[in-house]
């Protein structure tokens, strides 16, 4: 599958240097631009924070609001008088919420943090824009990608009830491990250029990442999981591990979702 | 006074004593320094009246004197640098020195004029609200003698006097706001309200015109009466003759007689002409308002300056007319105009080159199917006028052309060494053998009135009496096609020039790489087949030095009332000529920025080269995709030499900012699909354009358009986008071409 997709995305970025024969004139012959895009948009059911409130039974999905933020840095090389392709490394450090809370085999279910998770990303793909040359105005973008989604070790603990019926606190620590999906990204946006040198940009971005696809919190309606934390009495069991893993594809799945991007950036 | 007096009659002199070269007439050029008008700039101009508003006047008079001056100082300034607009010329000292007799009580109010004339042949004059008179040649042109010139000009100053252009543009305001008189008033009571406005102004200018300024001058009294049939015929040419076809015809190519009209259409205009929705009351209100103020019967004279002089400015103005038809691909006013010279000052070497280069841009037209764009139907035509109207949509394709070979290369063998002569006989015989496909072997060699073929055929049935009734039918046939019928009576049209060698071989040159294109041509296309633009494709063109004629910048919003931003615009434009040189400098293209708003005083040479090349640009633009010469090509030659260049540019933006729509509508659908909300007021906030910007790369040797492009585009003219947009098109120009 990575071999594949690593196919495509060298596929995506030669097809459009290869066969371009025309002279472009980028921005005043600067064709080449790299820069920093913060990828933006608000959190309602997700933490974004290890101590966001509240972390134990009950009805958790109630977070406040946050910012999501993702990290990226983009290239982009105009390959003729409309176009650019583009290239773009992301990294998100969040949190997630780890299991549906109101299941009865979480009883006593609590945790100090939420677990933290990271994804680093790859994607590469073709502007086009529609007003002016590239890489000025506005522009539809096209991305072909993968992201790798890697949860950390989570601790937890859940109330075990002895022989005499008395509960006592357990705590358990779960193993992170990782995983890599392709994805697939459209955008809208502009770019801006101001003293001939700096580029502004902005715009919408749409990842589609399917990764944990079904276990996710909403991005903006109230978001409802039938995904459960496996058996959290059994601790750090294969199932356990990727059943988090889970949780914490379908976290970076609608992190990436949609976004508001504002970036800025230097001409070459 | 004196000193202006001495340089008038100094100039005079010079005139006498340098007379025009009528040959080798040039066109009108500006003299002297530059009048202020010219090289002030528009916010100034604007400011400086715009301080003349007293404070104490009421809000709303101020607000309307503020947006008079800005809007009127706006138009004016762009009419004085349109490069029709002449000054120290001699037609303009002469118009000086008539208003110098009619205000010579007034030296308060001559002051404040000064005249200017206008490169326009339609019979007009116009004054303005800052005291400028514009008197355009056609009416030079057509005025039977300077007091009627005097009248018209006594008439302008009484419209600046008086001043009807403010008064005007408030009363337009009035009606356009529905105010005082003009409430609840439908909008055929308010243009017939605005006429009747007008109308009052235009007969106040005639009567105070006449009254204070004319009747004490000593000029005669019958002028402004007699001016006022000049006035009502001049929508037809400056005579009245029928048109001699012998005009273009030659020994061996008469213009067949089905090509005539056997009667022209009458002269329809009527003095007493229906004006209830002009500007101005119909001739027979005005001679008769006119006629109640002249009962006294005193007499004065034509001339009181110089009647010479007066008919040098005449002549001058009808030579220009026939130039700026040309240059207006008015080619049958052109051909007319230049006759009626003939008949009235007699044939010269300009006047053989103006029909010449008519015939020549008629060829094209034709050759290319599109003569409708540039000869009028006949039907729309009145007086003699039309039986060149009438003849021009009879010619074919191979006749016209033939005509105007032929016709190019009699002037040839009179000016055999006339490069310009030169020039448009290779282009007419050239299209003759590419475009039309005519070869030598096609044209008779015999003149049209030669019996010899005749004869052949007689010999022909003598010797075949005996042979059988097919094979003497079929040589007989064959024969017979060999004497040229009534529709080929064209091909008679060389018949004196197959002596001249130059031009034989010529035409057998020609001929021959016409074959042998067509044979290349025909291989290619069987080889390689079409050959595609690619979308949007730079070009490289390798060159290093363009001049740039008069940018032009233009911003305007919707949402005003007024939808120019005057002076947004001009700032809009000196940043659109700085980007211009900064970033040829970026690209290493040396670029030369030809613009009257950046003349000063003793610029005059560079004035009139930006109008000869303001003039060419403009005739090679109305030609759009026709392949014609431009007829002022001999004009630039100088210019090529002078600037070091071949290429001129032409370019120009406009930024539109354009009106929200369907406001309501969106914000109530996206209130029910909610999400949609956000992105709606983000659209409705967001400012929306609607620009254009466009340039032209122009070859001065041959008028062929290097580059043309025309970019849309939906945002504002903010630096970046400017720079972008403009960086594009210069390095094409400088890039060089891969070998």
């Amino acid at each position: 599958m990575i071999a594949q997709l690593k196919y495509l995305v060298v596929l995506a970025l030669a097809i459009p240097v290869f066969t371009s024969a025309q002279k472009a004139p980028g921005y005043l012959g600067k064709r080449f631009t790299v820069g920093y895009d913060a990828y933006l948009f608000p959190s309602f059911f997700n933490p974004n924070s290890p101590n966001a409130e509240p972390k134990s039974d009950g009805d958790l999905r109630q977070k406040g609001v946050s910012l999501n933020l993702q990290h990226n840095l983009v290239g982009q090389w105009s390959f003729s008088k409309r176009s650019s392709v583009v290239a773009s490394v992301g990294y998100v450090n969040t949190n997630y919420v780890p299991a549906r809370y109101d299941n009865s085999s979480y009883y006593g279910f609590s945790f100090e943090e939420y677990p933290s998770m990271s994804a680093t990303s790859f994607a590469a793909g073709i502007r086009i824009f529609t007003q002016h040359y590239a890489p000025l105005g506005k522009f539809v973008e096209f991305r072909l990608g993968f992201a790798s989604v890697k949860n950390d070790d989570f601790e937890y603990s859940v109330l075990v009830e002895d022989g005499l019926g008395v509960r006592t606190p357990r705590t358990y620590s779960v193993e992170g491990s990782s995983m890599t999906w392709p994805t697939i990204a459209m955008a809208f946006g502009g770019n801006r250029v101001i003293n001939d040198i700096i580029l502004v940009s902005y715009g919408l971005d749409f990842n589609f990442f399917p990764g944990g696809l079904g276990h996710h919190v909403n991005v903006i309606g109230e978001g409802y999981t039938n995904s459960s934390f496996g058996e959290s009495r059994e601790g750090n069991t294969s199932e356990n591990q990727e059943s988090l893993l889970r949780l914490a594809g379908a976290r970076y799945g609608m992190q990436a979702a949609v976004n508001l991007r504002v970036g800025i950036g230097v001409l070459l | 006074m004196k000193i202006t007096l001495l340089t008038f009659w100094i100039s005079l002199i010079g005139f006498c004593a340098s007379a025009q070269d009528w040959n080798y007439y040039t066109p009108l050029q500006s003299k002297g320094k530059i009048p202020s008008d010219f090289t002030e700039a528009y916010a100034n101009k604007y400011k400086a009246q715009s301080e003349n508003i007293e404070s104490d006047e009421a809000r709303k008079d101020r607000k309307q004197k503020d947006e008079f001056y800005q809007r009127s100082e706006y138009f004016i300034n762009e009419y004085l640098v349109s490069g029709d607009v002449l000054f120290g010329d001699t037609i303009t000292q002469y118009c000086e020195k008539i208003v110098d007799i009619l205000l010579k009580d007034n030296p308060t109010l001559r002051k404040k004029l000064r005249v200017y004339v206008v490169k326009s042949p339609i019979v007009n004059a116009s004054a303005t609200g800052n005291g400028i008179i514009f008197i355009n040649l056609g009416l030079i042109a057509q005025v039977e003698n300077e007091a009627q010139l005097a009248y018209v000009l006594a008439h302008e100053i009484s419209h600046f006097d008086e001043n009807h252009v403010f008064d005007q543009y408030v009363e337009r305001e009035k009606i356009r706001n529905g105010e005082d008189l003009y409430r609840r008033t439908s909008r055929a009571e308010q243009l017939q309200a605005l006429s009747t406005y007008s109308k009052s102004h235009e007969l106040e200018a005639d009567s105070k015109g006449l009254g204070r300024y004319y009747q004490n001058s000593g000029y005669s009294m019958q002028a402004p009466i007699f001016v006022m049939d000049v006035l009502q015929y001049s929508y037809l040419p400056f005579d009245e003759i029928p048109f001699d076809k012998g005009y273009l015809e030659s020994p061996h190519l008469k213009i067949p007689a089905e090509y005539l009209l056997e009667e022209v259409a009458s002269i329809t205009a009527n003095d007493d002409f229906d004006d209830s929705e002009s500007t101005h009351p119909n001739i027979k209100k005005r001679k008769l308002a006119l006629l109640d103020l002249i009962s006294d019967g005193s007499v004065g004279k034509d001339y009181l300056v110089s009647k010479d002089l007066f008919l040098h400015c005449q002549r001058v103005a009808r030579y220009e007319n026939s130039r700026l038809f040309l240059t207006y691909g008015n080619y049958a006013e052109a051909i007319y105009n230049t006759f009626l010279l003939k008949q009235k000052y007699g044939e010269d070497r300009y006047q053989r080159l103006t029909v010449a280069k008519a015939l020549a841009g008629l060829s094209v037209y034709r050759n290319e199917g599109e003569l409708y764009k540039t000869v009028k139907s006949h039907k729309k035509i009145e007086g003699e006028s039309q039986q060149v109207y009438y003849m021009l949509s009879k010619f074919n394709k191979k006749d016209l052309n033939t005509f105007a070979v032929e016709h190019s290369y009699r002037l040839l063998q009179d000016y055999p060494d006339d490069e310009f002569v030169k020039r448009i006989f290779n282009r007419t015989l050239y299209d003759l053998v590419f475009e039309n496909e005519m070869r030598p072997s096609e044209y008779s060699r015999k003149a049209i009135d030669d019996t010899s073929d005749v004869s052949l055929i007689a010999l022909q049935d003598s010797i075949n009496a005996n042979r059988s009734s097919k094979i003497k039918n079929i040589k007989r046939k064959r024969m017979e096609d060999k004497v040229v019928s009534d529709k080929d009576y064209y091909l008679y049209a060389f018949v004196d020039f197959w002596q001249d060698t130059t031009f034989a071989y010529r035409f057998d040159d020609l001929a021959e790489k016409a074959d042998d294109a067509r044979n290349q041509r025909d291989h290619y296309a069987s080889s390689r087949g079409r050959v595609h633009k690619k979308y949007d494709k730079n070009i490289a063109l390798g060159i290093d030095k363009v001049v740039f004629v008069t940018p032009n910048y233009l911003k305007m919003d919707e949402r005003a009332k007024d939808g120019i931003q005057y002076l947004t615009t001009d700032e809009g434009l000196t940043d659109y000529k700085n980007h211009i040189q900064s970033l040829a400098k970026k690209v290493n293209l040396d670029a030369e920025m030809l613009d009257y708003k950046d003349i000063s005083t003793n610029d005059v040479e560079k004035y009139n080269d930006i109008s000869i090349l303001k003039s060419w640009i403009e005739e090679r633009l109305n030609h759009e995709n026709t392949d014609a010469i431009i007829s002022d090509f001999d004009y630039v030659q100088d210019l090529r030499e002078k600037y070091n260049t071949d290429y001129i540019a032409y370019t120009g933006n406009l930024c539109l900012r354009v009106r929200e729509r369907a406001v309501a509508g969106r914000l109530i659908y996206s209130s029910i699909v909610f999400p949609l909300l956000p992105f709606t007021v983000a659209q409705l906030i967001i400012p929306d354009y609607d620009s254009f910007n466009y340039f032209f790369l122009l070859d001065l040797r041959n008028g062929d358009a290097l580059m043309a492009e025309y970019n849309n585009y939906k945002t504002g003219d903010d630096s970046d986008y400017m720079k972008s947009v403009i960086y594009n098109y210069l390095i094409q120009i400088k890039e060089q071409p891969k070998k």
